[in-house]
């Protein structure tokens, strides 16, 4: 059964079956029509982790088939270790982010008819295995977010959503020529990722492979945010939607890092090499000046979108940190468990950050959606009146700034276990960046919820079934996954492990080979 | 060779006689059966439709002692060109409405134009050439002041005209000179006495009318010679400022805007489509056939024009509030896409299989945008971009089709622009020295998306004033559905039609 491409198609189907339904008369049968879409694909995703074989090398659940002959182009769908926690990940921020907008009131047809067109953009990137199926998905997604934020959006959604759309498209077309290049340079040509890799079109180095190299990165740092690609990300998420923002932090942004694992990794193993430290120094920056913006933010949501990119900072390092260029006296076991375990640490990040970032993002909707307010100074004393949004988003807030036992901790500590093996310098630095994140979720708890409640917050409910339903799972991974990460880790260390020393084999040939021609 | 058969010349021949019908057909039905002309030229395209692609395939046939030619190349555009007139024929229907009378001769006129498009696509001889460029500009000057009482409409036309003629001037100047100093009009002929190895060496063998003339009247020879080799680029030149003119090229674009606000809107979706893809078949011809005639400087000069081309229709696009005008700029802008396949067709043929399968793209996406264009005018009395405010709600289908277009026009899959897009693109990386020009087409396409979001805000993100958009004429409908299948079939299973291009191309 191609699961696969059922998984990534359901929600398509369930939008196609929304078309037909009228937005006064079925607005129940549309919101279940949505849930029970991203339900199913959710359910569909679980059954791919259970049959999911860890470990087993190469691609699995594969799909091949024609498509267009002439230019070599298939239909190739598979997924991995290193894609398929982020399958989870989506598929259920997807379906906690449906069932949370059953509340949207506006033009709710079109709303959850985008939101499902959106999930099956995602799922298709982390799924394709072709460049051309690739680029289609990924510009599929980027059409939805658009309308979320330009219709459902703040004040400002216009603006933002547009410049969310002009800055994605020049990094999805900065991607289409690096596409493109790898395309012709490859004999036979061929849009085929895992060919691709096999084949290292620009191996020799030099000027296109550069080129080529900085075409991808383009694209996913903007995706990613990496400084100083960042100055979407503010606008977007203030902006947009509640849910929408969750997608966008949870999922969106991991499409940009998950590019950089599965296409400048094995694709461009030497550029990548060559640019490593580049790549380290930007997640570097972005690290600590994620945190400085975030610390000097009043507007919480602008808050955890700075935070965002203070934590897609470490996701940056630790894959700095796997292909890194090591003196070749110095390598060895180490150096390469330090990359395993920093690979890990990057992917488990991904995870972690969608996981409390989304909760965090919905937290600050309901607050929003009740007082019409984010601004911290605004509320005071909040956790007497509402115990159990306190108690979650404390929670959230932890997770965030990496206390041990939550998910936020263990994902940074092997990202810094691992790349203090290979950066010690600038894992050093970036330990700043923890700090600095710890002072201002401090700060906000502070401001937020402790202290005195102010006389017009007294009416303020707490929870209802809704929020609850959309935030209760994500606290409750952020739990398991801080005291048990192997959750995630078994599939992704086995992944992880063979991209590495794939990369090292790689290396120590290509390292021989400059040797013999020196 | 049977240069007597005029079967292969049957599509142009049985567009001439369609038009000559419908213009028979206007005068002898009664006023209330008026649609029957529009029907005719309609239904009667299915012949030379028939005619073309029945031998598409049929390899390369010249006619007319070499005067007249034909390959696949040249028939896929014909193709499109019967296409493009077909819809325009539709949606022309109920845009007529207004006119007292006239109206045969409107549809006679468009397929009189589309048979010097026809004629210009397998142009190789510098006679049929210029017959077939003034059979298509006289059509195109008076449908584009096809609406009398229109000021606009009239305005439009003079200024076409004016431009146009003087275009014409200088083309015809052009072909003098290069017949002077070829000493023959056709295409080949020419090509082959400049072969050899630059213009120097062939015009000393063979002299022909002028510089024989100069020599008699007393002009030292070496004098002759040396102006032959600086008059043939400039001669050739001439020629493409005439071609320049047809296709909207920066710096020769300044007349499409005005034309393409004040000519009856199915007109300009007729114009921003058809006589491109006429002067892009001859453009590829010249460029493949002349190469020596400019000697290597051919493809940079087309890169540099390509880039302002792009440069300037988008520039100029973002600051339009009239939705045609914005789409005139829009498509000088795809002009400008199009000449990098012109570009990359100087040394490697995939760079004409890009330029079919842009224009096959172009043809439905942009089409389709103008079918919207036209519903809004229809039901709101103007073209402002303002008139489009809350379509989401008072049109939500033509909304949601004016999306998908719009997205395709930026070049975003799965639709036909992207493909297109993705091969000229392509093209343009595979020879490697023309791949910066791959990188100015992508920021040009990310600084379109600007404005066609800008008409997606409009349409999607305010709040609607008007009420509903109640008329919703058939023709209209028709092509929108038939450019949105289009646009989404070629985007999706893109297969045959390069299966096919790169099989007989």
């Amino acid at each position: 059964m191609p699961i696969l491409s059922l998984l990534i198609f359901i929600p398509l189907i369930g939008a196609a079956v929304i078309l037909f339904l009228n937005t006064e008369r079925h607005r129940k049968a549309i919101c279940w029509t949505a849930t029970v879409a991203a339900a199913v694909a959710f359910v569909l995703s679980l059954g791919v982790w259970v049959r999911f074989v860890p470990g087993q090398p190469g691609m699995q659940f594969t799909e091949l088939a024609d498509w267009i002959d002439a230019l070599n182009i298939h239909y190739h769908l598979g997924i991995d270790g290193l894609s398929l926690p982020l399958i989870l990940l989506t598929t259920l921020l997807s379906l906690l982010s449906v069932i949370y907008s059953w509340r949207i009131t506006d033009r709710i047809k079109e709303y959850m008819i985008f939101f499902l067109l959106l999930e099956t953009g995602i799922l298709g990137v982390f799924c394709a295995l072709d460049f051309f199926l690739f680029y289609i998905f990924w510009e599929v997604s980027l059409v939805p977010m658009f309308f979320l934020i330009g219709i459902w959006g703040g004040p400002r959604r216009a603006y933002a959503a547009i410049k969310f759309f002009i800055y994605t498209l020049i990094g999805s077309l900065a991607i289409l020529l690096g596409i493109l290049a790898l395309y012709f340079a490859s004999t036979p040509h061929t849009f085929d990722m895992i060919e691709l890799a096999r084949q290292h079109p620009f191996a020799g180095g030099g000027i296109a492979a550069a080129l080529v190299f900085w075409g991808f990165f383009l694209g996913f740092a903007i995706k990613v945010p990496l400084f100083p690609f960042h100055t979407w990300l503010p606008d977007a998420h203030v902006e947009a939607p509640t849910a929408g923002s969750v997608i966008l932090a949870g999922v969106l942004l991991k499409m940009g890092c998950y590019g950089f694992i599965r296409v400048n990794l094995p694709i461009l193993p030497e550029a990548s090499r060559h640019f490593a430290l580049w790549i380290a120094v930007l997640a570097l920056i972005s690290i600590i000046y994620g945190a400085l913006c975030a610390m000097a933010q009043k507007d919480l949501k602008r808050m955890i979108a700075y935070s965002s990119v203070n934590h897609m900072g470490y996701v940056m390092l630790g894959i700095a940190a796997a292909v890194a260029f090591v003196a070749p006296e110095a390598v060895g076991q180490a150096v390469q468990h330090s990359r395993i375990v920093a690979l890990n640490g990057a992917v488990l990040q991904m995870v972690a950050h969608g996981i409390i970032t989304g909760a965090l993002f919905f937290l600050v909707g309901v607050i929003y959606e009740r007082t019409h307010l984010r601004d911290i100074d605004a509320f005071g004393g909040l956790a007497k009146q509402m115990p159990v949004y306190a108690g979650i988003m404390m929670l959230a807030c932890f997770a965030s700034l990496g206390l041990p036992g939550l998910a936020g901790f263990a994902a940074e500590f092997l990202v810094f276990l691992g790349s203090y093996g290979i950066y010690k310098l600038i894992t050093g630095l970036a330990l700043l960046g923890i700090a600095i994140t710890a002072a201002y979720f401090l700060m906000m708890i502070q401001g937020v919820f402790l202290g005195e409640l102010r006389e017009r917050w007294q009416n303020l409910r707490d929870l209802d079934a809704g929020e609850l339903v959309a935030t209760i799972p994500l606290a409750v991974l952020m739990l398991a996954i801080g005291l048990y990460p192997d959750l995630i880790l078994a599939v992704v260390d086995p992944a992880s492990t063979a991209l590495v020393t794939n990369l090292e084999q790689f290396y120590r040939l290509s390292d021989v080979i400059a040797s013999l021609g020196g | 060779m049977p240069y007597n058969d005029l079967s292969i010349f049957g599509p142009e021949l049985s567009l001439c006689g369609l038009a000559l019908v419908v213009l028979v057909a206007d005068l002898i039905v009664p006023r209330r059966w008026r649609l029957v002309p529009a029907g005719l030229a309609a239904v009667g395209l299915a012949v030379p439709v028939y005619l073309v692609a029945s031998r598409w395939m049929a390899p390369q046939t010249f006619e007319f002692m070499g005067a007249y030619v034909i390959d696949s190349f040249a028939d896929s555009l014909k193709l499109v060109l019967l296409a493009a007139a077909f819809l325009v024929i539709l949606l022309s229907v109920d845009y007529l409405r207004r006119l007292e009378r006239g109206f045969g001769e409107y549809f006679a006129l468009v397929l009189f134009s589309l048979t010097g498009m026809m004629l210009l696509t397998g142009a190789f001889d510098l006679i049929i050439i210029y017959l077939a460029f003034e059979m298509i500009s006289l059509s195109c000057y008076v449908l584009t002041g096809y609406m009398r009482q229109d000021r606009k409409s009239n305005e439009a036309a003079l200024k076409y005209f004016l431009y146009g003629a003087a275009a014409s001037g200088v083309m015809l100047y052009g072909i003098s000179l290069i017949y002077g100093l070829g000493g023959s009009t056709r295409l080949s002929e020419i090509a082959a006495r400049f072969m050899a190895s630059g213009p120097t060496a062939a015009v000393a063998v063979q002299p022909a009318f002028l510089q024989s003339t100069l020599v008699q009247a007393g002009i030292p020879e070496i004098y002759v010679l040396r102006l032959a080799e600086l008059m043939m680029p400039l001669a050739v030149v001439m020629v493409m400022v005439g071609l320049g003119f047809k296709i909207a090229m920066v710096p020769f674009h300044a007349w499409a805007p005005d034309a393409y606000e004040g000519a009856p809107t199915p007109i300009t979706a007729f114009l921003s489509v058809a006589p491109k893809a006429a002067g892009f078949a001859l453009l590829v011809r010249l460029v493949l056939l002349w190469q020596p005639l400019l000697m290597a400087h051919w493809p940079a000069l087309l890169a540099a024009l390509a880039t302002i081309t792009m440069f300037g229709g988008n520039l100029w696009a973002i600051r339009q509030t009239n939705i045609k005008r914005m789409l005139a700029y829009s498509s000088i802008a795809h002009a400008g896409y199009l000449l990098i396949g012109v570009v990359v067709a100087a040394s490697d043929a995939i760079g004409q299989h890009g330029i079919i399968v842009y224009f096959a793209a172009y043809l439905f996406m942009n089409i389709g945008a103008f079918a919207v264009v036209l519903l809004v005018a229809r039901n709101r009395g103007s073209e402002e971009i303002a008139d489009f405010a809350g379509m989401y709600r008072t049109a939500p289908v033509f909304a949601a089709a004016m999306v998908i277009f719009l997205l395709s026009l930026t070049g975003i899959p799965p639709t036909a622009g992207f493909v297109g897009k993705l091969y000229i693109f392509g093209a343009a990386i595979s020879t490697g020295k023309w791949a910066w020009l791959a990188v100015v087409g992508i920021i040009n396409s990310a600084i379109s998306l600007y404005y066609y979001m800008n008409i997606v805000r409009v349409m999607y993100f305010g709040e609607p004033g008007d009420e509903a958009m109640t008329i919703q004429p058939v023709g209209i409908t028709i092509v929108a559905a038939i450019c949105l299948v289009g646009t989404f079939a070629i985007g999706l299973f893109p297969q045959a039609i390069i299966e096919l291009i790169q099989q007989y191309i």
